[in-house]
């Protein structure tokens, strides 16, 4: 055997690859040739040193109880928590918030809506469905100084509950868990508007719409009408 | 390797595993508890000689046991549970070590103390022993992330080409010859050893076939 050919079966041999009557003729090989002999021995130290070495570091001894907790934390049974938060409990969470503003709708409107009627979940939550007219100049007799149509009152809360849940993924925390507590707070502000007299806006005012008028004279409306979301003047 | 003694074992392996796993997937605690006592050391080692990092490895140790359990129902059990659980943990190790390269750059083992490096069992009965292991735990550390797992688990690990083809996800042909490019890579280390250091060696047991 040429020194050519065994060294091509040295990793055949220490996979554990080679034939037996191959395994002899290279070892004969090695017998007789210096330059192999030393060339496959270190093959076999480095072997030697990844196979017999300890290690120099542990796992802590707590390891297999801190595992075992980080499974049980959840109250569901921990091999369907992933799924469920993952796949399962936002879309839920997503659904119930727009279930439960559908039925604020009906309730608030007082009028039998179906749900086809909301065109937006800007109506659904407080603003009207009107265009978006910026009223620059202050209307005589009107307390109001510029307001932005459809864009004033509602925004208090709304994007209250939006950044709130900004807040809470920023944070770190569960988005279902920020689902969940954005679904109170819409049952709650729901409630409160099914308690408000017809016409009155229950939700919370925004601090830059004040002193608007009321806009009292639309029958078509589904929504209480915002303070200070339009101007008295505007047509829609 | 030794093959025979490793394939009778894996027989009688796989049935208990499997009695485990189905006795984890029945949702017995102790069964998971096992489970985990039964693997977490030497998938612990293996994470940490690919990493070095300790809690990068403990983190990725805990990692791949609850991606392993939260799937557990997908466990072939024509296979190894330690060739699946070893399968996520090296996925695991590279996208851990790919986040920390694109967070602070290419890291740089050479510079990590070589107190923490493991020495030879020989390094009790020489120091020529113990500097031929810091090279040759030197030269893992250079090579490259496929190639290093691919002599980890050969050589310490004792697993078989194919165990290694289905836990790092690349043909057979393309493993040995991470196996081939690493041994080249370390025998190159090792090349100034003279005849005296290699004496060290020379009648403790090899591995070989």
């Amino acid at each position: 055997m040429r020194c050519v050919d065994a060294r091509q079966l040295f990793d055949a041999y220490l996979n554990g690859e080679l034939s037996s009557s191959m395994a002899t003729e290279l070892q004969a090989h090695r017998v007789k040739c210096a330059d192999c002999r030393r060339e496959f021995a270190l093959l076999e130290v480095s072997g030697h040193v990844l196979r017999v070495d300890d290690d120099p570091v542990a796992l802590d001894d707590n390891f297999t109880d801190r595992l075992i907790a980080c499974m049980d934390e959840p109250k569901s049974p921990w091999t369907k928590r992933l799924r469920w938060t993952a796949f399962v409990g936002a879309p839920l969470a997503a659904a119930a918030v727009v279930a439960m503003a559908f039925v604020g709708v009906f309730d608030i409107g007082g009028k039998g809506q179906v749900a086809g009627v909301i065109t937006s979940v800007e109506e659904v939550l407080g603003q009207p469905p009107v265009p978006r007219v910026l009223v620059d100049a202050p209307v005589a007799g009107d307390s109001a100084t510029s307001v932005s149509g459809g864009a004033q009152a509602p925004d208090g809360w709304f994007n209250n509950v939006r950044s709130d849940v900004a807040e809470k993924q920023r944070r770190g925390e569960p988005l279902q868990r920020a689902l969940d507590l954005t679904v109170l707070q819409l049952i709650d502000i729901l409630e409160e508007a099914k308690r408000a007299p017809q016409g009155q806006n229950p939700l919370p005012v925004g601090s830059d719409a004040k002193g608007a008028s009321d806009r009292s004279d639309d029958s078509d409306d589904t929504l209480p009408v915002p303070e200070g979301a339009y101007n008295s003047n505007t047509d829609r | 390797m030794e093959v025979a003694s490793v394939l009778s074992n894996t027989k009688a392996d796989r049935a208990a595993e499997k009695l485990l796993v189905d006795r984890a997937l029945a949702g017995e605690g102790s069964a998971l508890r096992e489970l985990i006592d039964l693997h977490k050391d030497r998938l612990f080692a293996f994470i940490w000689r690919m990493v070095r990092d300790h809690h990068d490895a403990e983190d990725i140790c805990q990692d791949a046991f609850l991606k392993a359990f939260a799937s557990l129902k997908s466990f072939n059990s024509d296979y190894r549970f330690s060739t699946w659980l070893f399968t996520i943990a090296y996925r695991v190790c590279l996208n851990k070590m790919r986040r920390k390269r694109a967070l602070t750059g290419d890291v740089d083992f050479t510079t990590l103390p070589m107190e923490t490096v493991g020495v030879p069992e020989a390094a009790m009965q020489s120091e020529d022993a113990q500097q031929v292991g810091a090279l040759v735990w030197e030269a893992v550390e250079k090579l490259s992330p496929p190639q290093r797992a691919c002599v980890l688990l050969f050589y310490r690990h004792e697993m078989s080409c194919q165990e290694l083809s289905r836990i790092v996800q690349l043909p057979l042909a393309t493993v040995k010859s991470h196996l081939h490019r690493a041994r080249a890579k370390l025998r190159e280390m090792l090349e100034p050893l003279t005849e005296k250091d290699l004496q060290v060696f020379r009648n403790l047991s090899t591995r070989a076939g």
